[in-house]
Formats: structure tokens, sequence, C-alpha cells
């Protein structure tokens, strides 16, 4: 079997890949990337491509063929700091649309994409646990919304190629010592403000369950949307507390002037809108992926938030 | 000014039931004269005994001529099911004493019928009626000799089925000065009470009941006699201290002996009491709290049995919440509509505590409150940590998949949004989402009513809460000690319910109306019963 990943130095991809390694039903490994990854393995082979490059689609759909592609792992989201939201958007938008263009052409038989339980957004009347069929509302933040676009992108594809086998997976926040993501950065800060008199239910997920469920969406039968999550939920707080890091609580009100503030100086980009995940509880169901991928944590929830206590390896 | 309200809606005079803070204060002197001269032996202040009598009085001759009897009452009154149902139609002013019409037939069992408290010098009849139930000759009703002079007659009559039970009914309550009836009816008791001079109604009641094992009774009271269902009577001896007013403790039938939670709660309560609420007031806040985890609901459980002292102790003592028709609800799923009351939402943690208590064997049940308790810092997170569920119908659903009661408050935000004047008037009982999910789970629907929840925590203003993000900052009092009184309802009839809610939007309404009109009945004639608020 000859699979294919893009993005596979971001933290998802540096989890899969010793698997993939590991996997004997893997031949070789395709890693598509801009610049040589420091972390490829024996199996790896190299093909430079941009995806943010206009036209890219045509040389990804010849690589795709050359390759013999059986599977491709899409990975090259932005989850690490980005200085520019331009940037990220091109790469994962147009990028992804890339990715799709390509695998319609060549017939992939197999497309794996990685998602967010965030982008089924935190509301106050939202359902406790969001299965699937959720709408995506996440509003209000570039990562949310570009993910949420490029979610449409897939779901489209997916309804016109029944040929290609679509698997999307949505992450609950992951942790990890390796793991790189908005939540892990402000976690590591030491100090994480949330808001007085709210402390949401959340849910977290270990890095390594995280590449467990990619691997397994290498050989499943099922295709469709799965929320990947870990085995419990908790008070924001708590998690925060277990995590080795202090919770802040600052009035509603103090918080968003703070931000905005912030905003207007040019200091930070977090935009107010992201408040509404330290106020209202957002949970996905994990059933589906429990039942149909054959998905089971295996890290327990306060081992995998303890987890953050240790050095990034 | 509510009192002026009241008179400025004459069609609803009776609306809100025995309510002083409806009623001007000039009213309730007037008629307390008739017995100025309660005993001062009695322990609990005759005075506001003879300000209670004056307000009942009115209501009585208010219903007896010719208000007509709740719409709820005709269904379920003479429903087959057994039911603790008091019938608020007046039963003709015959001044006879009425002779019984109940079953006889479960004299066997001796049960203690005690009266603790020595009724020698009171002016009240006290008729303790044992289990054979010879209340029912007129003769011996009628007899007020063991205290003598009496202007009431009070009837105690015990739980004849359950003799075997080392409950007692005891009536520790001071009834000095109360020219009225006053009826601790057993399970079987058939009480009629006599005519005395005194009296300026005739009192009488009809218990009627089938046998112990469903031990409700369906009564039927006149709107004088005050009606207390004990089928089994909850007053311990211990409980007999002269400012307890247990009288209120009426459980429903499979309450627990719950003797030993009371004593239990009075001991450690306090500074269990106290620790609760600090973990309470931690988890509001959003600073960490202890517990790590919480169910998917967002409940945890540990706040929950650390805040359960403190709640029992409210429960009991503070609220004395008294319960009916807790046996209509039945084993596995089902929906409980409550009307919605208060500045802030007790009504879901009482009536959670209640089902615990009389429903022990059901799952732990849930409520659903809508967003804006959500958008509110602190009780919104307090509110799910104890139970409370965000009201949308993938969770209504879920919910039930899980074997639970799901207690719905249709009215929903403006339930409790409604001014302290507005009281128990209800609103706009939401779209009818809950008849939609009982069709499509098949799960019964079960109205109830709770009283005691706009007095325990009234809402007195609004502040602009823009600020929190809330619509409004209530202004409320700290918790009043208020006495609540919930009654379940049989489940409702889905007779000619449609296979799929979609299909019949018609008939969805209407069951939501009907719904609506039956707990509107029932807080009617609760109010209307109720004989004191606090």
């Amino acid at each position: 079997m000859r699979v294919g990943v893009t993005g596979v130095s971001s933290d998802l991809g540096r989890g899969l890949l010793p698997r993939l390694e590991a996997d004997p039903l893997v031949d070789s490994i395709v890693v598509f990337d801009v610049a040589r990854p420091k972390e490829l393995t024996p199996k790896c082979l190299f093909v430079r491509v941009d995806l943010t490059r206009p036209g890219m689609e045509e040389e990804l759909t010849r690589a795709f063929r050359e390759q013999q592609l059986d599977a491709l792992f899409h990975l090259a989201f932005v989850n690490s700091r980005v200085h520019g939201a331009a940037f990220a958007h091109e790469l994962e938008v147009i990028g992804s649309m890339h990715v799709l263009a390509a695998a319609q052409a060549t017939g992939l038989s197999r497309l794996v994409i990685p998602s967010l339980t965030a982008l089924y957004g935190a509301r106050a009347n939202g359902p406790a646990l969001c299965t699937e069929a959720h709408p995506l509302l996440g509003t209000g933040v570039r990562f949310i919304t570009d993910r949420v676009e490029v979610e449409h992108h897939i779901e489209q594809f997916a309804v016109r190629n029944p040929g290609v086998q679509v698997v999307v997976l949505r992450f609950a926040p992951i942790v990890g010592p390796g793991a790189d993501n908005p939540f892990t950065r402000l976690l590591r800060t030491g100090f994480v403000p949330t808001l007085l008199g709210f402390d949401p239910v959340w849910q977290v997920l270990h890095e390594d369950d995280a590449a467990t469920a990619l691997h397994l969406a290498l050989t499943t039968k099922a295709r469709g949307t799965f929320n990947v999550v870990g085995d419990s939920t908790a008070p924001f707080s708590s998690i925060v507390r277990l995590s080795g890091a202090q919770s802040v609580p600052l009035p509603g009100p103090l918080l968003r002037a703070t931000i905005r503030a912030l905003e207007t100086m040019g200091v930070s980009s977090t935009p107010v809108p992201l408040l509404d995940f330290l106020r209202y509880s957002w949970v996905a169901d994990g059933e589906r992926a429990r039942a149909q991928l054959g998905f089971a944590p295996r890290v327990p929830f306060h081992e995998a938030v303890a987890s953050m206590r240790e050095r990034k390896r | 000014m509510a009192a002026r309200k009241s008179t400025k809606k004459p069609k609803k005079p009776t609306a809100l039931g025995n309510d002083p803070f409806a009623r001007g204060a000039a009213v309730r002197e007037a008629v307390s004269t008739p017995a100025p001269d309660a005993p001062k032996a009695r322990p609990a202040t005759p005075e506001l005994q003879t300000k209670r009598a004056a307000p009942k009085l009115r209501v009585r001759t208010g219903s007896l001529t010719g208000r007509p009897a709740p719409k709820w009452s005709e269904p379920v009154a003479h429903d087959a099911s057994p039911s603790i149902v008091a019938d608020p139609q007046p039963h003709g002013d015959a001044p006879t004493a009425q002779p019984l019409t109940g079953p006889i037939a479960h004299a066997a069992s001796p049960t203690t019928v005690a009266d603790p408290q020595p009724h020698a010098d009171a002016p009240t009849a006290q008729l303790l009626t044992g289990p054979v139930a010879h209340a029912a000759s007129p003769a011996t009703v009628a007899d007020p000799q063991p205290h003598a002079g009496a202007p009431t007659a009070q009837l105690l009559t015990g739980p004849v089925a359950h003799a075997a039970s080392p409950t007692t009914v005891a009536d520790p309550q001071p009834h000095a000065g109360t020219p009225t009836a006053q009826l601790l009816t057993g399970p079987v008791a058939h009480a009629a009470s006599p005519k005395t001079d005194a009296a300026p109604q005739p009192h009488a009641a009809n218990s009627v009941l089938d046998h112990a094992a469903s031990p409700s009774a369906v009564d039927e009271a006149r709107p004088h006699a005050e009606l207390r269902t004990a089928p089994i009577a909850v007053d311990a001896p211990t409980r007999h201290t002269p400012r307890a007013e247990p009288v209120t403790h009426a459980t429903a039938p499979l309450a627990l002996p719950n003797s030993a939670p009371i004593s239990s709660a009075e001991g450690v309560s306090v500074v269990e009491a106290i620790k609760g609420l600090a973990r309470a007031v931690r988890s509001a806040t959003g600073l960490s709290s202890r517990t790590a985890e919480v169910d998917r609901w967002g409940k945890d459980a540990t706040l929950s049995s650390s805040l359960r002292p403190l709640g029992e102790l409210l429960y009991e003592k503070y609220w004395r919440v008294q319960v009916e028709g807790a046996e209509h609800l039945p084993v596995g799923p089902c929906i409980i509509v409550a009307n919605h009351a208060g500045a802030l939402p007790l009504d879901g943690p009482v009536l959670h505590l209640a089902l615990r208590r009389h429903r022990p064997e059901l799952n732990e049940s849930r409520w659903l409150l809508e967003d804006q308790i959500f958008h509110a810092p602190f009780v919104g997170v307090l509110a799910n940590r104890l139970g409370a569920v965000r009201a949308n119908p993938e969770n209504a659903l879920r919910l039930l998949d899980e074997d639970r009661p799901v207690v719905v408050f249709p009215e929903g935000f403006h339930g409790l949004s409604k001014p302290f004047s507005e009281r128990y008037q209800l609103r706009r009982f939401g779209r009818g989402g809950y008849v939609k999910i009982a069709l499509r789970k098949q799960v019964p629907i079960i109205p109830a009513a709770i009283i005691g929840g706009e007095e325990s925590m009234p809402l007195l203003a609004k502040i602009p809460g823009g600020l929190f993000g809330v619509e409004y900052l209530p202004v409320t009092l700290p918790p009043l000690p208020a006495r609540w009184h919930i009654r379940f309802a049989p489940p409702v009839s889905l007779v000619g319910a449609p296979s799929e809610p979609e299909a019949d939007l018609a008939w969805v309404e209407r069951t939501n109306l009907g719904v609506r009109d039956q707990i509107e009945g029932m807080l009617t004639h609760m109010l209307q019963h109720r004989d004191r608020i606090f």
C-alpha cells in the first residue's frame, strides 16, 4: 500500500509517521511538502509541492498518478503559530481545494482529513453532545472559519465522488507533550485567563490517541465524519489545573475590553468570539468513532491532561 | 400594590388563592376578630392562626358561591387510577355532617393515631378516629366532646392500611382558633366533619380509597376542609417540637421512611451544608473545582453529593416541600412538564430532590433550562453542575434514551422573568416541543404544578444586565422559607395521537394547550387551598 501524506511536520503528521513506518501493510510513504522534513523515515519518499501556489492541482495530479497512491492523509493545516492569516487561509482552504481536485482527477481511493470538534461552535443552546450531524456553527476566528470552509468543500466532494472513501476525523482539543495548537500554547504559558462565573465542560484527546485514530482511518471500511474524543468530560478549570497551569478568572466585561484593547494595539490577534469556548460547554459525541472506526481512547483523561506537564520532546 | 391589582381584576380573584400579598390587611383583621381568645397555651402563635382564618373564610365563601371547578379536576378526580386528588368543587352546603361513603373494609389493623399535642384547652374539637374508621357514623363525628366547646372539628384519621408500619399520624400543629375543619386523612380515611356552631360553613370530606396497595386517595374535600393526605404520615414524634409545622410534610405514598434522613440532616448538616456551599461557590465562579471530571451533561456528582445535606435541610425544614401524586410517574423515561417560577430557577433542583425522595427507584432526573440561564455567570454553571441541561430537542431525546425522567419548563425564560405581581400566571407554553418528543419516543407526559417558588425567590425588579451578557439582573431576596407544594398529575392521555408528530401539528398544539390548562387548573386549586405561604 502506498500512502501519501501532506503536512508531515505538523504535530499530527509527526504522530502518524512512526505508525505508518511500523505498519507492515504500508510499503512506502510519499511525503508532500514544500521543504524536506527532518522527520523522514526509511519508507519515506519526498515530493516537493507547494500547496499555496496557484495551478498546483496539475502538479499534484501528476504526482498522485506517478506515485500510484492508495490513500492520502491531508494533514497540511496550520495549527502552529502563523504570522499571516492570509497565508494560513491559502494553505488550508486553497491547498485543500487543490488536493481535492487532484484526488478527483486521479481517482484516489481513500482520503483522510483531520478536523476539529471546535467547528461545532460553543453555544448556550447547543446540544450537550454534538453528533457528527450537527451543523458547523463555529465562527469568529480564522482557524475555525477556514476549517469550516474546508469541511464544506470536503462534503461536496464526498457527495460527488462516491468512489473516493473520504474519512474526516474531528478531533477534540489535542493535548500532549508534542501537541502544538492554540490551546496547548495557552496552557504552556502557565496562566490561562478564564471567564469568572463560567466553567464550561470540555474534553481533550491525547496526541497518541489522535495518531491512533488517523492510523485506523487507513484501513477502516467506514466512511464519513467521526468525532474523535477522549474518554471523559471535565470542567475547563480542572483541565487547566491538572495540566499544571493556573487559571485566572476575569470578569467577562474586563476580559473582553482587554482583548479588544490588545487587538486594537495589534499586540494580540485573539478575537473576542473565541471567548464563547470559555463560556459554553462544547462536547462532541465519540460514539460513532467507537462503533464504526473501532476507536477507543487509550490514554485516560487524567494522564492525557497531566502529560502537558512533560517537557516538549 | 398587589392588593390593588387583585381588585382591579375581579375575574381572577382566586387565581392566587389564599395569598396575603394580594389581600388587604383590613380584611384580615376584620375577620380575625371572631376568635380573639385563642388560648395562650398553644405554642404556635395564635395570632398567626387567627389571621390565617380570615382569608380562608373569604376564599371559601367565594368558592362556595359557584366558582366553577377547575377543568383539571374532572378527568383526574374520577380517574380510575389511584391519585390523590382533591376536588375543589363544593359538595353541598348541607349543614349536617355528611355520611361517609368510602369503603370501610380495612378496619382490621389498629393504626396508631396519636395527637401528641394536648388539646384540652383548645377550642378545637379533635377527633381521633381509629382505623376501624367508624368516623363514617355521623354520630361519632358529630360528637365534639373530647374537647369541649370547640368551634372546630379536628379529624385525624389514621392510615388504615398502614397498620404494620410504625408510622404514626401526628398533628403537632395547633389549630387554635381555626374555625375550620382540619382533616388529616390517611389513605383509607373517611372523615366527615361535624357541623359545629362556630363553623360558618359545613365541612365534610369524603375520602375514597381502594386499598392499601396503592396507598393514595381520591379525596373529595370541601374547600373548607383542609385536606392533607398522608398515606404514610410523616410526623414522627421526634419532629414534634412546638415550633415545627410538620403538617406540611404530608408525603406521597412511596415516601421513604424519612425520619432517618431528617434526623441525620439535623445533626451533621450544618457543617456539611457549609462545606457543600463553599464547593458550589468554587464551582460557580469557575475556580478550579475539586472534582476533575463531570458527566457528559455537566453534572458534578461529587458536588451534588456534598450539597445534598444542604438541599435536604432546605427541602425538609425550610421549604417544607409537600409532594402529591409522585406515584403517577412511570418507571422508565417520561417527560415531566412543570410551571417555572421564581427569580432564579430553584424549581429544578427542588423537583429533582422530590423525585429522589419519593421515587428513589427511578433513574436520576435531569431538567432542561433555556439558554438564557447559561448566558448568566455563576447561575448557569451551578445549575449545570447540579443537573440542569441545556434545553434542546437533541438533549431531551438523549436523556430519554438514558431512561431518565426529564423535567421541562415549557414557559422557559418567560416563566422566570415575570414579575412577582404576575406570579403563577402561566406564560405561553413554548412551541410544544416536549409533546413532539414524547410522541417520538413514546413516553408519557406528566403534568406537574409547583407552588412556593415564586414566594421563595420573588422577582422584585430587573436591572439591565447587558454588561454581564444577560438580559437583566434579577433583584430578589435570599431564598425565603415559603412552603412548597408539588403535585403530579396522571399521565396525559395520548389517545388520538398521530404516529408522527409532524403529521398532525394541530394535535400537538392541542395537547400542549391541554397540558397547560391542566397545570393552570392544578395551580389554581393548590393556591386556593394553600393555607399559608410561609
